[in-house]
Order: C-alpha cells, then sequence, then structure tokens
C-alpha cells in the first residue's frame, strides 16, 4: 500500500452532473433557467457568500426531485458549477439529498474519466453504510 | 507481490477517499494525480510506510566480525 488522498467532490463536469442525477432516478432539466424555492428572502440566514438577492432563483440548469416541490439549481461558476437550492423544510430539500447528489456524481464521473487516464473500474459496491466503493486498475505505470 | 490497483471510497455525503495499493515511490502519485484532478480538491495526503520501501534488503551476514 501507499498513500490515501482525501478529495473534497468539485463540480466539473456537466455530463456526470446528468448522470448522477439518472442514478438517483432525479429528473435533469437542461437549460432551465430558474429553479423553485420559496420564491422571497426573508433573511433568517445569511446570504451566502458572493451572492445578492436576485442571483436567488436563478441558474443554468436546474433537477427536480421526485417529492420536492423545491428544485436545485446549476449556476456555471469560475471551473464548474456549484448548486443553490432552498432548504425551507415545505420545499422537501435537505443536505442529506445533496451528499447523495454529490456521490452520485462523483461516482460517474469516476467511471467516465478512468478510461481517459487509461485505468478501468473492475468493481463497484454499494456499502450498507451507504458508502460507495469503486475499485480501479490499468494505467501506463503498472 | 501486492497487485496495484486503487480504492476508491465515497461516503454519502459525497467526500471521496483514494487509495493506491501495491505502489512504492514516485509511481504511486502519478497513479492518483489525474484522478484526484477529476474528482475535485485534494484537502489530506497521507503517506503509508510501504511507499517509502526501497525494494528488498541485501542480507545482512553475521559472524566472523566479533
Amino acid at each position: 500500500m501507499s498513500h490515501i488522498s482525501k478529495i473534497e467532490t468539485l463540480y466539473k463536469s456537466l455530463s456526470a452532473m446528468k448522470a448522477g442525477a439518472k442514478r438517483l432516478g432525479w429528473e435533469f432539466r437542461t437549460g432551465q433557467k430558474t429553479y423553485a424555492w420559496f420564491g422571497r428572502f426573508v433573511g433568517d440566514t445569511p446570504m451566502p457568500e458572493g451572492l445578492t438577492v436576485d442571483d436567488l432563483g436563478k441558474c443554468d440548469h436546474a433537477i427536480r426531485v421526485p417529492g420536492a416541490k423545491y428544485e436545485i439549481g446549476i449556476c456555471k461558476v469560475a471551473g464548474g458549477y456549484e448548486l443553490r437550492y432552498d432548504y425551507f423544510k415545505p420545499g422537501g430539500l435537505n443536505p442529506e439529498m445533496l451528499g447523495k447528489f454529490s456521490q452520485a456524481y462523483a461516482a460517474e464521473q469516476l467511471k467516465s474519466k478512468a478510461p481517459m487516464f487509461g485505468k478501468r473500474v473492475v468493481s463497484e459496491k454499494v456499502h450498507t453504510n451507504g458508502y460507495v466503493e469503486l475499485e480501479l486498475e490499468g494505467g501506463t505505470s503498472w | 507481490m501486492v497487485k496495484k490497483r486503487i480504492k476508491v471510497m465515497i461516503s454519502p455525503t459525497g467526500e471521496v477517499t483514494i487509495e493506491a495499493i501495491g505502489y512504492t515511490g514516485a509511481n504511486c502519485e502519478e497513479a492518483t494525480r489525474d484522478i484526484e484532478k477529476a474528482l475535485g480538491k485534494v484537502t489530506e495526503k497521507k503517506n503509508k510506510a510501504e511507499r517509502f520501501a526501497q525494494g528488498p534488503k541485501e542480507e545482512v551476514k553475521q559472524g566472523g566480525g566479533w
């Protein structure tokens, strides 16, 4: 064994985001410019850094989660994309859902990019604790 | 000999842990660099003792000099 790296997942690929949404059974809405939210900033939580009230509810693409009233907005930013959503409880979205999306995205991004690095995914498992495990082999330095 | 492979664990919150298994020396970094870059930003990197292995050590002969 050699080393272990911990990675903070960043959204860099729109196609992997689409694949991640599909993996979860969510609907990716390409080109949808607004996402459903409460509709009015009430000031009960701090405004996300770098955003103004006018930015809320606007996006470049959106995701609809079955059973949720509100939607997830996908906004193009330098170097990739970021997610925006309203976690007001009646809207039906919560941080755990966003975590699941991040997990699904990372798995799909890895499967899509591995062949470009000369590697192949030889196994994929979902553990009972919810972790997804992928094993890769191959590569030029092998 | 340990087979060279890369194990990726993704938590339900989206945190990724990449483990390079069976590598030694500089190959270790090379093996995971592209994957790390494709997934996001490295927040922590921990080396394992095996990474510094230099191959089999010469046999130490004892006796005769005591």
